[in-house]
């Protein structure tokens, strides 16, 4: 299925106002984060579900069969620690064979300074808000953000008018031409091919939904929208604006791959990648693609089909709408969360620039990794700021802008982290190795909510992540880890709980709950309690159980304590693959 | 034949990160069989070696693939005579996965020494070399090797091609130049909502 297809989805499921509003899901932010979602304190609205979870994870609560490791770092936890005002410090337990645990050190920027927020070390604003953030404050009042406070002004008798896009202001009363003018976006896409030896040669095509379009007259904004799911009379891709005045052989249409909160300051972007370090989390420049509004007069107010071509990044494009697509997702399996905010840095090799292979391939960077920024503004250097990155790297020998596994694996790692509490182990892994538990369990799940996103159904569905690192193209199909398979080492069934496992053989047993057919045992549980569990309060700050940091035996608990799974539906899973699940879930 | 380059296309030990640096220092470039380098290999692909790893152990990462193939040959092919390639197999942990080694020969090449088709019933952690020497005399194109390996219960697979000579890197995109009648000036603002430029 692609990711127009799932759009549509969304449209069935009554996400149309959602994604046309662009943002109209987000709840405002408790306390000091305000509305301006981008500032960064990911408050979970009406729930503790947002961040790394509790300092537990550095395994102080640790329990369980296989005994607690301790903490290698002393009271450093992975969720990290506030050194001074402007440094996070982080426990890092690689999970290269034989490298010492490490204190890593991240400085906030200029406007940031460090706090733990519901457990975890990230950078907020130093004061209640960004320099440049605006909001209503009510219906006669909009608030900018100056030296860090929020600064006041009335309107009079006029509204404060906040959208997608767009500053908060005093609204005026806006021309208009009459005219709307209206076309369709798309872009250009590579699938795996059919022996899965490589990316195909063939280009294919898809509409690009949820992309910001503004119509420029000169400097003048003359209309702004937003590209369609689908739905009524539009197909997905198409977009419609409605102008200030009509358009001219001077007018250029734009198109952002940016999504907005309802008081004009972004969630999501995709910033064009300037280093290969995934440290730096830094950018001057946001994607866009600009095509003229009329070639030549008179206009009409149809300008076509637009094809973002591969050769005008159009990798940019589809990283932008599998992770758009992911946000409303999720924001319908799991409601009342303000999950993180996140900018991806990405470069395949446009206008004359080198295409970017990340130094860590591809990779989520969490809030304990300080943010990201993005500057909007050259001339003062203001910046959008961002709780969390994703690097995708984009050279010819490891595309991964063309993978959906990689994408929405790393999309998964996000997930984790803005809904539930990651188990903080990081680093390097391999597809045959076995890992420690807790960061199989991150990167089962990842490859597990990657495939589940791709399927159109737990009936109808993708098991088979395909990637290109490297220049070698590699798959696993999580539907067909089985004991006889033989390709991966399974469990000690006589082992402990807390032995080290293979995040295929994590990421096949999650497969298997989920999944209707197409699994080694199916049990068709679907999406529902797949991530429903993951704000759970056994997961969040809940018993540990198993390994000392969060891992699969507290997944299944977690499952177990919420009614959401039997115990013949977890036996079957587990013993089919040797895992030694007892079913004895410790419960809150 | 001298052997003297590295064709070093899928950035071998890349593994990102501190997994390059960590398999450069745990296994050193083994000598090839057939001649030893006279210069020191250098890199010649699109991407640039791995940086060794700073702080960034801490994001999670995309799996690594469970091998790369790299191939080692003369700076230039001759038009006509004898020269040698090495394939290398990096591989960070025993694969018990069966593989295929194959090699596919251009007009005008003939393989004098090593094996067309060879399989691998697994493949030991570290590197796994394979020297061929061929003959060739105005060669109409370049030699390939591919790996492939696949899972008999379907469970999973991996595949690498790499050519030589190398013709040129291909750098990032590959498709179709952007028409020049999509030209237009950049945005006033650096994204909506922002300040003009």
């Amino acid at each position: 299925m692609n990711v127009t297809s799932k759009a549509l989805m969304l449209v069935a499921a009554g996400m149309v106002a959602a994604l046309s509003s662009n943002a109209c899901t987000v709840k405002e932010a408790d306390g000091a984060a305000g509305a301006g979602g981008a500032s960064g304190a990911n408050s979970a609205a009406g729930s503790s579900a947002a961040g790394a979870g509790g300092s537990s994870a550095g395994g102080a609560s640790a329990a369980g069969a296989g005994g607690a490791a301790a903490n290698p770092c002393g009271d450093v936890p992975t969720t990290g620690q506030c050194v001074d005002k402007q440094t996070i410090r982080t426990c890092q337990v690689s999970e290269v064979s034989g490298a010492a645990p490490k204190l890593i050190d991240v400085k906030c920027s200029a406007q940031a300074q460090c706090s733990v927020v519901q457990g975890a070390a990230r950078c907020v604003p130093v004061g209640d808000c960004y320099n440049g953030d605006s909001r209503c404050k009510d219906a006669t009042t909009v608030e900018e953000c100056q030296n860090n406070k929020w600064v006041a002004t009335s309107c009079g008798a006029a509204k404060c008018s906040s959208k997608p896009g767009f500053p908060a202001s005093c609204a005026q009363q806006e021309a208009s031409s009459g005219m709307t003018l209206r076309g369709h976006l798309e872009y250009e896409f590579r699938k795996p091919n059919a022996a899965l030896t490589d990316f195909s040669a063939e280009l294919f095509t898809e509409a690009a939904v949820d992309f910001f379009v503004t119509v420029y007259e000169g400097s003048d904004l003359i209309g702004a929208g937003l590209t369609s799911p689908g739905g009524g009379a539009q197909k997905a891709g198409d977009w419609e604006v409605q102008l200030s005045k009509a358009v001219t052989p001077q007018s250029n249409v734009y198109f952002w791959p940016m999504l907005f909160d309802d008081s004009g300051n972004p969630r999501l972007a995709v910033a064009k990648a300037e280093s290969d370090s995934a440290s730096d989390q830094k950018s001057n420049n946001y994607w866009y693609w600009g095509t003229p509004a009329c070639n030549s007069a008179p206009c009409g107010a149809d300008t076509g089909t637009y094809t973002i071509r591969e050769s005008e990044g159009s990798g940019a494009a589809h990283i932008y709408q599998w992770f758009d697509y992911s946000i409303f997702r999720m924001a319908d399996l799991v409601p009342g969360v303000q999950p993180l905010t996140a900018a991806v840095f990405w470069e395949g090799g446009i206008d004359g620039k080198a295409p970017i292979k990340f130094d860590c391939g591809s990779c989520f960077a969490p809030p304990q990794m300080g943010g990201a920024n993005v500057v909007y503004d050259a001339s003062s250097g203001a910046s959008d700021h961002y709780d969390a990155s994703l690097n995708i790297s984009g050279s010819s020998a490891s595309p991964h802008h063309w993978s959906r596994a990689t994408i929405n694996h790393e999309i998964g790692h996000w997930i984790m982290q803005s809904y539930s509490r990651s188990p903080g182990e990081g680093g390097p892994h391999y597809v045959d190795q076995v890992s420690k538990p807790g960061l199989a369990y991150s990167e089962g799940f990842a490859s597990f909510q990657g495939q589940a996103t791709v399927s159109n159904s737990p009936s109808s569905n993708d098991s088979i992540g395909f990637r290109k690192s490297n220049g070698t193209t590699f798959w696993v199909d999580i539907g067909k880890v089985s004991w006889d398979g033989g390709s991966f080492e399974l469990p000690n069934p006589n082992g402990p709980l807390d032995q080290d496992i293979n995040e295929n053989v994590v990421a096949s047993m999650m497969w298997s709950l989920w999944a209707a057919n197409n699994a080694s045992k199916p049990q068709g549980l679907g999406d529902g309690p797949l991530y429903k569990v993951l704000p759970s309060k056994r997961l969040l700050d809940g018993p540990n159980r198993g390994y000392s940091r969060v891992d699969f035996v507290d997944y299944l608990d977690a499952l177990r304590c919420g009614n959401l799974a039997t115990a013949a539906q977890v036996t079957a899973v587990t013993s089919d693959l040797k895992f030694p699940y007892d079913n004895q879930p410790k419960c809150p | 034949m001298r052997v003297s380059k590295w064709f070093f296309l899928p950035l071998a030990l890349s593994a990102v990160g501190c997994v390059g640096r960590d398999k450069a220092e745990s296994s050193p470039s083994a000598t090839p069989q057939a001649a030893a380098p006279t210069a020191q290999p250098q890199p010649t692909a699109a991407e640039a070696p791995p940086k060794p790893a700073g702080t960034d152990l801490e994001k999670s990462t995309e799996a690594q693939p469970p091998f790369v193939l790299t191939l080692k040959g003369p700076d230039k092919v001759p038009d006509a005579g004898d020269f040698e390639v090495i394939a290398k197999i990096d591989a960070r942990v025993a694969l018990s996965t069966p593989a295929t080694l194959v090699v596919t020969l251009p007009g005008g090449a003939k393989l004098v020494s090593g094996k067309d088709r060879e399989a691998l019933p697994s493949i030991a952690a570290g590197e796994t070399l394979r020297t061929f020497k061929f003959s060739v005399t105005k060669m109409d194109g370049p030699i390939k090797i591919a790996l492939d390996m696949r899972d008999p219960a379907g469970a999973r697979g991996a595949h690498a091609e790499r050519i030589f000579p190398e013709t040129s890197p291909s750098m990032g995109i590959t498709g179709a130049p952007a028409k020049t009648t999509r030209a237009v000036p950049p945005p006033p603002v650096s994204r909506p909502g922002a300040p003009a430029r």
